[in-house]
């Protein structure tokens, strides 16, 4: 009787997400191999992947994905582990837990849009902006132009900086409970053994965030790669990421590019879902002993 | 001396508001040294302040004769057990054991030998790649002293260990206990609330108060010959009178008698007697020549391990414990018996002044 | 020594802090600003143009403000709808295949959201609900939903049968045990769940874009054009002015349900 009822009671939100997501995702793969036109007949072909395979730009605007995708999900989860350990350290300096006011004022960031997050990174960042005003005035710079340029530029620093600014949060949010649950005792316990503060982060809380930051920086990967709003502000006409590229020819009025532009789709979906089973295998192979209480 | 604390101050604020002085604490080394008293006192305290997990307000502690007051906890080599076993739950019975030889940066073979070496110390050898959870709590505390142990400390601090403990386990948990220091030799300082422990296990003791060490001495000798009243009350001693000692004779307003002590003026204090000092008959003893004989009836028996517990009401209703081997089979409750006091065991404590 | 490593790492993370909010700082002042050139680090002179300019009538932001609150408690109200079950039986039930299902439920976060609804993007013309608010709603629950799932099964989990056995055994009936029991227990899940709702549901651009095809103008959409080229000021007021609604919305959230629960447990 209950599992009847458990099947029941996650069917709708089954059926949501299957009509939704699995939908959106089979129609787009119809549609990338032309059994989906909106005139004439139904014909099986995969020459949208092939004009694909054989055309540089795809594999230039490919390669930069990954790599702002790569360095983003990096330094977001490099920035985070910092963050988290300076929220151990407040913590455990005093009786009163102060860190968990540090972690509300790092999730500031959630209240913007990416779109707002690529602008202001654009205002502080471009060769007129705030920081080459201040390097300006600390004689740092002489001129404008000598302030490198980071945003809409070739290598995406600039949309790498805005998901780091929006995403490093992110993975605290997630992680900061670990932080929480580490016992005083624990703690005590490892002291007396000889382990400093950054070791007792390095050997206890580590291994307990391990999981956890794994998925969050899985899921900081897969929306980065994906992503449309930040490379579409931020980055320059070409080489474009990948989801600026496919909704450009989707939106471009051209209804016999949408084929094309679908193939694109199923090649993020394709990378993420490639990322997704190495992530799935790592972990397995590497938690298979320390996946415990 | 393994280690020495000069002139420790240390204001606590949990509950009740004290301030703990102690002037001198000694421990030699090798010595399986206990601290007794009520919770509350500042024993843990004191413990940690040791550990290096407080710090004290003022004063300096040495170890070995190196001082080591302004030492980071992890920096002092010192081991401690507490009195749950805060084993790492995502780590295995091996790596929690090596722990501590890993923070010294011992290679790994290294670690995991001498840690098999304390696993089999402790009785469980074969059970390095098991997870804490998996253990059952007395399994855990053998493992957590073993990882306290493993890194041959020169000073094992133990916090009410086994308080947390099956009573059943307590015994196995103590001889375990005393057997590794008869074989280590390591210095230990344990503190407990418990008298039976502290019996069986210390060889020299101090008695907390309120953050002040009100007397040390061995087990024994507090118990036989206590210098304060709450070491009295603490060991268990029941039967304490307040009254005056003039001469040699102690005076109550129930009872009087005559002691081994002398004082030449009116003393207040306190007469404090052991109950398996306490005579028992069921006729008038012939005179002893120290007349320290009451009559009374008893109202209450009982009987454990052996040992019989009688509550007697004396004549001039004031209830005196004591204790007796199994000898008055037949006695019950409302029979009329003689006490007797030997005057040698009886132990008066001038009144302390606050 | 100790206190001084730890400083070594403390002083950088107050200077990240810094880092993270200075931007916010920076956004304000601009809206505020007037004429601020090249290499001045603060506006010359200070005034409400932006502001003003926002809050007009005819800039038509209140009007964005509400369809984004319709949207967002709309895709809110949705999202419990299907997650409360979801995660009764996620987080209380043995069920085959209970963890494929999980995982199911959570793979939209992993793919950006127009990915997917440019497949969809016909259906949904044929179904005739581009352009409209319906359509857009189910634009912003595939994002949302695995978030709102993954908060109640949390509270759900951590619910368990005990507490409802108790209460029965005491005399409730389900429906005092769904008011006593059930939803306090639910409700730090539900606020976390409902807050990400929101959240998400207001920043989408291009999704709202593309189903919404331009007839559905939220603030971030009404942002847009400033934030990409338009005028600094305006668009500095704008997300300025995002972030006051959201921060507003989350606040009354969070004060609204709780109160009203925690009156009732005392």
């Amino acid at each position: 009787m209950g599992k009847n009822k458990a099947v029941l009671l996650v069917l709708p939100a089954l059926a949501a997400v299957g009509i939704l997501f699995f939908g959106g995702i089979f129609h787009g793969l119809l549609q990338s191999v032309g059994l989906a036109p909106l005139t004439g007949d139904a014909v099986f072909t995969l020459g949208n992947y092939r004009s694909l395979l054989f055309s540089r730009d795809f594999w230039i605007s490919l390669s930069i994905t990954l790599r702002i995708a790569l360095l983003s999900t990096s330094i977001s989860a490099a920035l985070a582990l910092f963050g988290l350990y300076s929220l151990f350290l407040i913590r455990i300096r005093s009786t009163r837990d102060r860190s968990i006011y540090f972690q509300r004022c790092f999730q500031v960031s959630m209240l913007f849009p990416y779109i707002v997050a690529a602008y202001m990174i654009f205002l502080m960042f471009t060769q007129s902006g705030w920081i080459a005003r201040i390097f300006f005035n600390l004689g740092i710079i002489s001129e404008m132009h000598s302030f490198p340029i980071i945003t809409n530029e070739s290598f995406g620093w600039g949309i790498i900086l805005a998901y780091v600014w929006k995403t490093s949060p992110f993975i605290i949010i997630l992680l900061y409970p670990v932080v929480l649950r580490v016992e005083y005792g624990w703690i005590e316990a490892a002291r007396i053994l000889g382990a400093g503060n950054w070791r007792i982060f390095l050997e206890i809380l580590l291994p307990m965030m391990k999981g956890p930051l794994e998925t969050a920086s899985f899921i900081v990967f897969a929306y980065t790669f994906g992503a449309f709003e930040v490379p579409f502000i931020l980055g320059i006409t070409y080489p474009k990421t990948l989801a600026v590229y496919s909704y450009q020819i989707y939106s471009s009025g051209n209804l016999a590019d949408q084929p094309m532009a679908m193939a694109l789709n199923m090649v993020i979906l394709g990378v993420i879902l490639l990322a997704g089973t190495i992530y799935y295998h790592t972990i397995r192979v590497y938690n298979g002993r320390s996946d415990r209480p | 001396m393994e280690l020495r604390m000069e002139k420790i101050r240390k204001k606590i604020s949990a509950g009740a508001d004290f301030v703990m002085d102690i002037p001198l604490l000694e421990v030699g080394k090798g010595e399986f040294f206990g601290l007794v008293g009520k919770s509350g006192c500042g024993k843990t305290t004191l413990l940690k302040i040791i550990a290096g997990l407080m710090t004290p307000d003022e004063g300096s502690i040495y170890l070995q004769e190196k001082e080591i007051t302004g030492l980071a906890a992890e920096k002092r080599g010192i081991a401690m057990v507490f009195q749950q076993d805060r084993l790492f739950p995502y780590m295995n019975i091996l790596e929690n054991v090596a722990f501590g030889l890993k923070m010294k940066g011992l290679s790994k073979k290294e670690r995991y030998q001498r840690s098999s070496v304390f696993l089999s110390a402790v009785g469980l050898s074969g059970f390095e790649n098991r997870y804490p959870l998996e253990l059952s709590g007395g399994q855990r505390q053998r493992i957590a002293i073993a990882r306290a142990l493993v890194t041959t400390p020169p000073l094992v601090l133990m916090d009410e260990p086994f308080s947390a403990l099956d009573p059943n386990l307590r015994k196995e948990m103590r001889d375990l206990v005393l057997d590794l220091h008869r074989e280590y030799g390591m210095t230990i300082l344990f503190v407990t609330h418990d008298r039976d422990e502290a019996f069986y296990l210390f060889q020299r003791m101090a008695v907390m108060k309120e953050g002040k060490i009100i007397e040390t001495g061995s087990p024994r000798k507090l118990y036989e010959s206590p210098g304060k009243i709450h070491t009295a009350h603490f060991l268990g001693i029941e039967n304490i009178f307040e009254g005056i000692l003039h001469y040699d004779r102690f005076s109550t307003s129930h009872f009087s008698m005559k002691l081994r002590a002398l004082s030449p003026e009116k003393k207040k204090g306190v007469l404090v007697i052991r109950p398996e000092t306490i005579g028992l008959g069921t006729y008038p003893f012939p005179s002893d020549g120290e007349g320290n004989i009451l009559e009374g009836q008893i109202t209450g028996m009982n009987y454990s391990f052996g040992i019989l517990h009688i509550k007697v009401n004396t004549s001039q209703s004031c209830s005196f414990d004591l204790t007796c081997t199994n000898q008055y089979k037949d006695l019950k409750e409302g029979d009329r018996v003689f006490l007797s006091f030997p005057a040698g065991e009886l132990v008066f404590l001038p009144e302390e002044k606050e | 020594m100790k206190r001084s490593l730890d400083n070594a790492t403390l002083v950088p993370f107050f200077f990240v802090l810094v880092l993270a909010i200075l931007p916010v700082v920076f956004l304000i002042l601009l809206s505020f600003s007037r004429g601020w050139t090249w290499p001045d680090i603060f506006p010359s002179s200070f005034d409400a143009r932006a502001w003003r300019y926002v809050m007009s009538p005819h800039s038509g932001t209140w009007q964005s403000i509400w369809t984004s609150l319709k949207l967002a408690l709309i895709t809110t109200f949705i999202n419990l709808f299907l997650a409360l079950p979801a995660g009764n039986a996620l987080g209380r039930y043995e069920f085959p295949f209970r963890k494929l299902t999980e995982i199911l439920l959570m793979l939209p976060i992993l793919v950006p959201p127009v990915v997917i609804l440019m497949g969809l993007h016909r259906t949904f013309i044929r179904l005739s609900i581009t352009e409209t608010l319906a359509g857009v709603v189910l634009a912003h629950v595939l994002p949302t939903l695995p978030y709102m799932i993954r908060s109640v099964t949390v509270s759900f989990s951590k619910l368990g049968f005990e507490w409802e056995e108790q209460a029965q055994l005491l005399g409730a009936d389900w429906s005092k045990r769904l008011f006593h029991v059930v939803l306090p227990f639910l409700m730090p899940g539900i606020i976390a769940g409902s807050a990400l709702t929101i959240l998400i549901s207001m920043s989408q651009y291009v999704i709202t874009l593309l189903v919404g095809g331009g007839q559905i103008i939220t603030v971030t959409m009404r942002m847009f054009p400033y934030v990409n080229g338009g005028d600094q000021a305006t668009g500095a007021a704008y997300a300025v002015l995002f972030a006051l609604v959201a921060l507003i919305l989350l606040i009354l959230l969070d004060l609204s349900l709780n109160r009203l629960y925690r009156e009732k447990r005392l």
